[in-house]
């Protein structure tokens, strides 16, 4: 009999066991099916393996980001040229200022008027300006065209402290100072200054074109991609051959 | 014996499950990722209002969105309206081409955008004084877009021509063909993008077939360990883009043993730099639209080849039929002006969702079945 009772018992349980295990079964298929669908719609939820394979990216080398919009931009353009590995860090002897010891952040080359205020700590400012003396040299004034457009001297913007947030661009801070002076520009989305003040690549010369250099280097980014740092000394350069832009 | 059949059936349902999760992430679900992101304005940035003359990455955003099934934003008309009238004489051939392909992908009439007639501009460029290769490559792409485009074969064969005459002797082609002060090299992009260019003459015409074949060598040469492209001394996801792109167009499976390095396809490689947002990764390690849009056409023109699709460069404009309320396969994907396109456009990646649906209709029956016998079990 207590045999008996516990098989009843048993069954029973079994029974109650079978019953969970299905209903679990069928809410589950009924879960997955409405996740499986989700990914057509819905972005971040489903972790894919391939997609967070770690980026090999280990050098920033001479891989050239904006290739295909200088390819289709159908001309030579400045990021290009100071992307391109043979060009850039080779014209030591052609650098406009030789102050050897410059070196990094916050050290502005010798003449200007970039001493920063000590007393701002969290106030992020650099310095940026923007000159077409190459231009200037090579004779654009000659041309009727920017007779009365570009500035004697080349100096397009002159060498000034400029405000910034955190994580801005030097393509946002660029386009808001030539906004604030009322100076024109054309620059890509793609972060690839085309012109400003009317002076575009090109104007002088096939390999002529505006580049950008920051604490005397020039970076293998667009300038949509390089996040100021608090003391940079940005400058924006025409360019007219090879070597009239050098590092320093 | 109906423990049995339970379990059998109980096995049935989650295997079925499996399945679904094997089955149901086709390429058609990332690249839905993809396009996600790029179509999100938070991502790109884009200054419509702004950018007064034509702007490669608009553009290309806008052509890249459109071939997968979402046409640019309303925005887009005004300001390639506007960028035309404003900057039409800068204009690059290039510029050109690229424009023709943005409009034309989005419904939008060549002919007719900020008063330009821009087929017309581009038949009339001098093709011989190009220097360029983008301003030879893009235009024959351009070209060839469209079956009904009014540009003669005479034009494009010149084009070949050129194309053909400045193809370096590696199989590749260089970016410029005149030494500008650095040298004239062949790179993978420019090859790649050149190769897509040429793809429809690859058979007719056997000089193509051979350059063609030559600058295959010079890109398969060039595949990494991960299955992308190392043109640049990194893997680099927008050569692989264009290389899966020249093959697509080519009618070659991009995923081809030929084209596989140490069991990573080329579509694996491009796969990698996609982020889990749905971003792909520019050589810095960083999302990039120039990087996205560029791999988001890949993922495309590989969905494409496998569901028998016209490739990305081949626009067939949707064949308005109401007596053929199915779209055939050669029919189904363009777009894009009526409300009643646009409905069709967001349900094209379909093979997705409709493997998920059966595997869920085959689920739901087993469940069902299971359901049933236990209760004449009991």
């Amino acid at each position: 009999m207590p045999l008996c009772f516990a098989r009843v018992q048993y069954v029973h349980c079994v029974k109650k066991m079978r019953k969970r295990v299905l209903s679990f079964l069928l809410i589950f298929s009924f879960l997955l099916c409405a996740c499986q669908k989700q990914p057509a719609t819905e972005v971040p939820s489903e972790p894919h393996a391939e997609s967070s394979a770690a980026s090999e990216n280990t050098e920033e080398l001479s891989s050239r980001p904006d290739v295909s919009e200088n390819l289709s931009a159908g001309g030579i353009s400045a990021p290009d040229v100071n992307e391109n590995p043979s060009v850039g860090v080779q014209n030591a002897d052609n650098t406009p200022k030789s102050n050897t010891g410059a070196n990094g952040a916050a050290a502005p080359s010798g003449n200007q008027n970039v001493q920063l205020p000590a007393e701002a700590p969290k106030q992020n400012t650099a310095s940026f300006s923007v000159d077409c003396k190459n231009a200037i040299d090579y004779g654009i004034l000659d041309n009727p065209n920017f007779a009365g457009l570009l500035p004697q001297n080349g100096v397009i913007l002159s060498d000034g402290n400029v405000q910034f947030t955190e994580g801005e661009s030097a393509m946002t801070v660029l386009k808001r100072v030539l906004k604030s002076q009322k100076t024109v520009c054309q620059i890509t989305s793609g972060g690839y200054v085309k012109s400003i003040a009317g002076l575009s690549e090109k104007d002088c010369g096939e390999t002529s074109g505006w580049l950008y250099r920051v604490n005397g280097k020039l970076p293998n980014v667009s300038c949509k991609y390089y996040k100021l740092q608090t003391g940079d000394r940005v400058e924006f350069i025409y360019t007219c051959r090879m070597g009239d832009v050098g590092e320093y | 014996m109906k423990k049995q059949i339970l379990s059998v059936l109980a096995v049935l349902c989650v295997l079925s499950m499996l399945c679904l999760t094997a089955f149901a992430a086709p390429h058609s679900a990332e690249e839905e990722k993809v396009a996600a992101w790029l179509g999100n304005p938070e991502n790109t940035q884009f200054d419509y209002e702004e950018t007064t003359f034509v702007d490669n990455l608009i553009d290309w955003t806008a052509f890249s969105l459109a071939r997968a099934g979402k046409p640019a934003p309303s925005e887009y008309a005004d300001y390639i309206n506007a960028a035309v009238a404003n900057s039409f004489d800068a204009m690059y051939p290039s510029d050109l081409a690229r424009t023709v392909l943005a409009v034309t992908a989005n419904g939008m009439d060549a002919k007719s955008i900020g008063g330009h007639d821009l087929l017309a501009a581009l038949a009339a460029v001098d093709y011989s004084s190009q220097i360029y290769l983008s301003s030879l490559n893009s235009p024959l792409l351009a070209m060839n877009f469209k079956s009904d485009f009014p540009f003669d074969a005479a034009l494009k064969a010149t084009l070949v021509e050129s194309l053909l005459a400045v193809q370096q002797p590696d199989g590749g082609w260089a970016y410029c063909s005149v030494d500008q002060g650095y040298g004239v090299y062949s790179d993978a992009d420019s090859t790649a993008m050149t190769v897509q260019a040429l793809a429809p003459y690859y058979t007719e015409n056997e000089a193509v077939g051979r350059a063609v074949d030559k600058a295959l060598a010079y890109l398969q040469a060039q595949i990494g360990a991960t299955g992308a492209l190392e043109a640049w001394g990194a893997p680099s996801g927008e050569s692989t883009a264009q290389f899966i792109l020249a093959l697509c167009e080519l009618g070659i499976d991009p995923t081809d043993n030929v084209y596989t390095n140490n069991g990573k396809t080329l579509l694996d490689g491009v796969k990698s730099f996609i982020t889990e947002n749905g971003g792909a990764r520019n050589y810095q390690g960083m999302e990039d639209p120039l990087t996205t849009y560029q791999v988001l056409l890949a993922l495309n023109a590989a969905n494409r080849y496998a569901e028998k699709r016209e490739s990305v460069f081949t626009y067939v404009e949707k064949t308005e039929d109401p007596t053929n309320p199915v779209p055939n396969v050669s029919s189904d994907s363009e777009n894009a002006t009526t409300a009643d396109n646009v409905s069709q456009n967001v349900e094209i990646p379909k093979t997705g969702p409709a493997v998920t649906a059966t595997g869920a209709f085959a689920a739901v029956l087993c469940a069902g079945a299971v359901c049933t016998l236990r209760k004449k079990d009991a």
